[in-house]
């Protein structure tokens, strides 16, 4: 093994390592190991000269890897086994780094390794990710190319390079031409999603719980309405077969709410959840272009959403749907057998009170009376399980409160349906917006009144009343809330850990606004902005003359600071040294272009023997200085005074 | 920007004129391509691209710019890495034909460090070398010279891939690079125009030259070292040289018509063997050469003036060395 391949392979090494290890949770475990087998492998051989695999072996494992990520994959050919056979090739790769051609295709490789995990991934973690992994691979670049160099100046240069590509990169990725669609109708299904299901049974909402992810990130305009009204409604559950709800049929409208109530305007940043429906305050009266507004008054995407969008609503917190429509007889609708307690409960309602009101009234107060608990983790119900929970165990999360208040209602004659979606919502002093994440996951009953239209009921509210207002960590008992939610049993430091988490979460949300939330609608916006009308024909010319402007005026800038020739460094030597020269060029002793100092001083004291010992002096504190470099603070001090005393005078 | 023009086909015809030394790499003469992994990289970047659009993955676009642009800055930094650069010298000392000439460069990198700037000579190996700013370097590049005459090695390739590897900038100069290259010796007998007997100096008799002393005359260079006069020397009255007179009839003329060889090749190598033996031991010796006699003497410069006889025997491009000999390119 030649002295270049050892150098250079250490930091290869470390390049592939940091490339890949977002990567190391993901892959299968044998790969992991396959890697770092052979990288720990190849490490040791080149400092203890051990045995190196030959071509044959190579091509051997090489295959023999390839048939191991095939078997545990499967031959569908998709980011995973393209990650993982990438992996399984890197891993080998070390042993055939004998030409300066292997060690470049290998840094290729630690680029293309780079953006495999953007697919996976794609927050503000991962971007910093990003610039180091291409930093410290450049710097590899760099010293592969320049051997002689240390690794701190590979890693500064490295550095350098990045800094002034950054402007470039910012222009082409704000002008580079998005489109609409995908390319080959192929798209990213691995980034894992949670959300609210388009079911909803016992246990749907509350594993929902669990999870401190965040469902999406609200902007106000003005105010923020108060926590009683922040009901994020998603989707409209209607259908009821017993055990499960599910989405009935809807059809867009175009009817808003009957109201005249304030409105509300705000911006949401909504993550992907997989599902068609955005998420709006109660009730949204405005549609987003990439949705339509429903009848059931939930907002439907066109198309699954699998990446971060961005949209703005206008919502109205007190509302009147008006008239009810043939159409939503659904909500009447029920199974015709079981929970035969509860139809009974529910019917004597319907025959004691002659108000849908005073029924819905009795309802809640069942609950409240009658001592049922808000849990995580209610026991299993059986067959009838409305009656088990009412009757029973009466023990249940928002969904459970949900499903058995709406099947009561149902049987005593009122429209009733669940709504699916978000209560709440954290409010970020940083970057005033309000952060909604799984754990506010909720769902609520909506009831058709005379007069009033579908109203909001959250029957929880009677149940665990701190729920609305404080959220559920309030409303849960103590001994359920262990385990999760270390941050509150931190004391004194919790206020600490909750301001850097709350600025570090408005960081994301800047980074995910204006970085990864673009796309061919806000480019088409900017675009407008700045006087681009990319639809006709001059749009196309003018971004074109745009980018070739900005970047030529980069390629200006860079070029002055890279091509300025160093005036020739004036120190304080050659400063002092100008001044004498400028002093004697008064007297009319001029140092002709070129002229040594020795040189000059023979002319100058020819002329003017009368300078002789000053001139004299001077130069050859001059030269010490500047040509011997043997002068020290003193000489240096002594040269500054002299330079200043001297005085020359006119001749007359 | 000038530099982005390329020339593809830089190969420098040969009739364009010599430069002139000392010379500078300005903008017009540095030109940059990719190399061979750039354009790999520029694919594998498209490849990034279409899947940033197809995936509409941000970052990916984010990334795909990133590594675009810092290969586009990498351009700049390649071509200052040579702009500016100055070439202010080129000698090399005679040769005998089939030795390496030694092409010694004078090269200052003005206020600049370089990196890794590769120079080479058409058929010799490439040096990479980094110099540090502010200062003069020596850099010698040997050649193979075979031919008797005047050997120049072509063009001087400046070439540099620094800093990424992606793209190259170079640039090939018409230097004026010369070397003078003697006959290559061929050993034999030293036959002389009027002694047609062999004066064979290593087993037959004393070569009488060197016996006789004649007087002191003032050190110059070039004279053997044996005969300095040391013990003047020593008395501290400077340095002279014990001259010597050779018997008459030991004053050889090498002569070109009087060899045998078959051709004028090996007659000029056997009469080049025969100079470095007759200097080896201080002979007095003319050379005959058609059309060119040059009287007998001795010492480095007659010596050099024989050797260079033969060399530029039958060869009419001799004026740019002519030029050179007059101190011009000379250091």
């Amino acid at each position: 093994m030649k002295a270049t391949d050892k150098k250079h392979l250490l930091p290869i090494l470390g390049a592939i390592l940091l490339a890949v290890s977002p990567h190391l949770f993901r892959l299968p475990p044998w790969i992991v190991i396959w890697c770092l087998a052979f990288w720990a492998y190849v490490l040791a051989a080149s400092k203890n000269n051990w045995y190196r695999p030959g071509r044959t072996i190579l091509v051997i494992l090489t295959i023999g890897g390839f048939i191991g990520g095939l078997a545990t994959y499967g031959f569908k050919f998709n980011l995973d086994t393209g990650v993982g056979l990438l992996a399984v090739m890197l891993g080998l790769k070390p042993f055939e780094m004998k030409t300066h051609r292997d060690r470049m295709v290998t840094l290729f490789l630690v680029y293309f390794l780079v953006i495999t995990n953007l697919l996976y991934s794609n927050n503000l973690v991962m971007s910093l990710f990003m610039f180091a992994s291409v930093l410290l691979a450049t710097a590899v670049l760099i010293r592969i190319n320049h051997p002689s160099g240390s690794f701190a100046a590979n890693l500064r240069l490295s550095g350098v390079i990045m800094v002034q590509a950054l402007p470039m990169m910012i222009v082409l990725f704000f002008l580079f031409p998005r489109i609409q669609g995908t390319l080959f109708g192929m798209s990213n299904q691995s980034i894992a999603i949670t959300g609210i299901g388009d079911r909803l049974s016992p246990g749907s909402i509350s594993k929902l719980v669990l999870s401190d992810e965040i469902a999406f990130r609200a902007e106000f305009k003005n105010s923020i309405p108060g926590p009683d009204r922040l009901y994020w409604r998603g989707i409209v559950f209607q259908h009821f077969d017993g055990k499960t709800w599910s989405r009935g049929q809807t059809r867009p409208v175009r009817q808003a709410p009957v109201s005249a109530g304030s409105t509300v305007g705000y911006t949401l940043t909504l993550e992907p959840q997989g599902e068609k429906w955005l998420f709006a305050l109660d009730m949204p009266i405005t549609s987003p272009p990439m949705a339509r507004m429903q009848n059931d008054h939930t907002l439907m995407a066109y198309r699954k959403l699998k990446a971060r969008i961005r949209y703005n609503v206008i919502s109205q917190t007190t509302y009147n749907t008006g008239d009810f429509k043939s159409e939503e007889r659904t909500a009447l609708i029920l199974p015709a057998q079981g929970n035969p307690k509860s139809t009974a409960l529910a019917r004597s309602w319907a025959d004691t009170f002659d108000n849908p009101a005073k029924i819905v009234n009795k309802a809640l107060e069942f609950f409240s009376q009658n001592d049922f608990v808000y849990s995580l983790n209610p026991p299993l119900l059986k067959e009838d399980a409305i009656d088990d929970f009412l009757f029973k165990t009466r023990k249940g999360y928002c969904e459970h409160y949900a499903s058995a208040f709406a099947f009561l209602m149902r049987k005593a004659k009122i429209p009733a349906r669940i709504v699916g979606g978000y209560l709440g919502g954290e409010l970020n002093p940083y970057g005033n917006y309000l952060i909604v994440r799984q754990s506010d996951a909720h769902a609520w009953v909506e009831v058709w009144l005379p007069a009033r239209g579908w109203v909001r009921i959250d029957p929880t509210s009677a149940v665990a009343p701190e729920r609305v207002e404080q959220g559920f960590e309030a409303a849960l008992p103590p001994e359920e809330l262990e385990g999760f939610f270390l941050l509150k049993h931190l004391g004194p430091l919790q206020s600490h850990l909750k301001k850097i988490i709350f600025r570090w979460d408005a960081a994301n949300n800047y980074w995910n606004q204006w970085v990864l939330g673009y796309s061919y609608q806000r480019q088409r916006e900017l675009l407008a902005q700045i006087g681009i009308n990319i639809g006709s024909w001059k749009g196309p010319v003018k971004l074109i003359l745009l980018v070739l402007g900005l970047i030529s005026f980069f390629v200006f800038l860079i070029s002055m600071r890279l091509f300025k020739t160093p005036v020739a460094k004036t120190d304080d030597v050659q400063r002092c040294y100008v001044k004498f020269c400028a002093k004697l060029t008064r007297v009319g002793l001029t140092r002709k272009p070129g002229q040594g100092p020795v040189d000059f001083a023979k002319t100058a004291i020819d002329l003017r023997r009368d300078l002789e010992v000053n001139i004299q002096e001077i130069t050859d504190l001059y030269v010490l200085l500047r040509y011997a470099r043997g002068g020290d603070e003193n000489a240096l001090k002594k040269f500054k005074e002299r330079v200043k005393e001297f005085a020359p005078k006119p001749t007359i | 920007m000038k530099f982005l023009s390329f020339k593809l086909f830089n190969k420098g015809s040969t009739s364009k004129p010599f430069i002139t030394l000392p010379f500078t790499l300005s903008r017009k003469r540095i030109y940059i391509l990719p190399t061979r992994h750039g354009w790999v990289f520029i694919l594998v970047l498209l490849a990034m691209l279409i899947g940033s659009v197809n995936y509409k993955n941000n970052l990916g676009f984010l990334l795909t710019f990133l590594l675009g642009g810092m290969a586009f800055v990498s351009i700049f930094h390649s071509y200052r890495n040579l702009l500016g650069m100055q070439i202010l010298a080129v000698a090399a000392q005679p040769v005998f034909a089939g030795d390496r000439a030694v092409f010694k460069f004078s090269i200052r990198t003005k206020e600049k460090a370089r990196a890794a700037v590769a120079i080479s000579l058409p058929n010799a190996e490439k040096i990479v070398k980094d110099f540090d700013a502010n200062k003069d370097n020596w850099l010698r590049i040997p050649v193979a010279a075979n031919q008797r005459g005047i050997f120049r090695p072509g063009s001087l390739l400046i070439a540099t891939q620094y800093p990424l590897g992606l793209f190259r900038a170079w640039s090939t100069i018409r230097l004026d690079a010369q070397c003078l290259v003697y006959p290559r010796p061929l050993p034999g007998p030293l036959t002389t125009a009027d002694d047609t007997g062999a004066v064979n100096g290593e087993e037959g008799r004393d070569i009488p030259g060197a016996e006789d002393f004649q007087e002191l005359k003032s050190y110059q260079q070039g004279d053997p070292l044996g005969h300095i006069a040391w013990k003047v020397l020593s008395r501290g009255q400077g340095l002279f040289t014990k001259m010597f007179v050779a018997q008459a009839g030991s004053t050889a003329m090498l002569d070109f018509d009087a060899l045998l060889e078959p051709n004028a090749e090996r007659k000029l190598s056997r009469l080049c063997a025969m100079i470095l033996q007759a200097c080896s031991h201080n002979l007095v010796f003319g050379l005959k050469l058609p059309g060119k006699v040059i009287d007998p003497n001795r010492g480095e410069v007659h010596r050099q003036q024989c050797l260079k006889a033969l060399a530029l025997y039958a060869i009419t491009d001799t004026i740019t060395l002519e030029r050179k000999q007059k101190g011009k390119n000379v250091l």
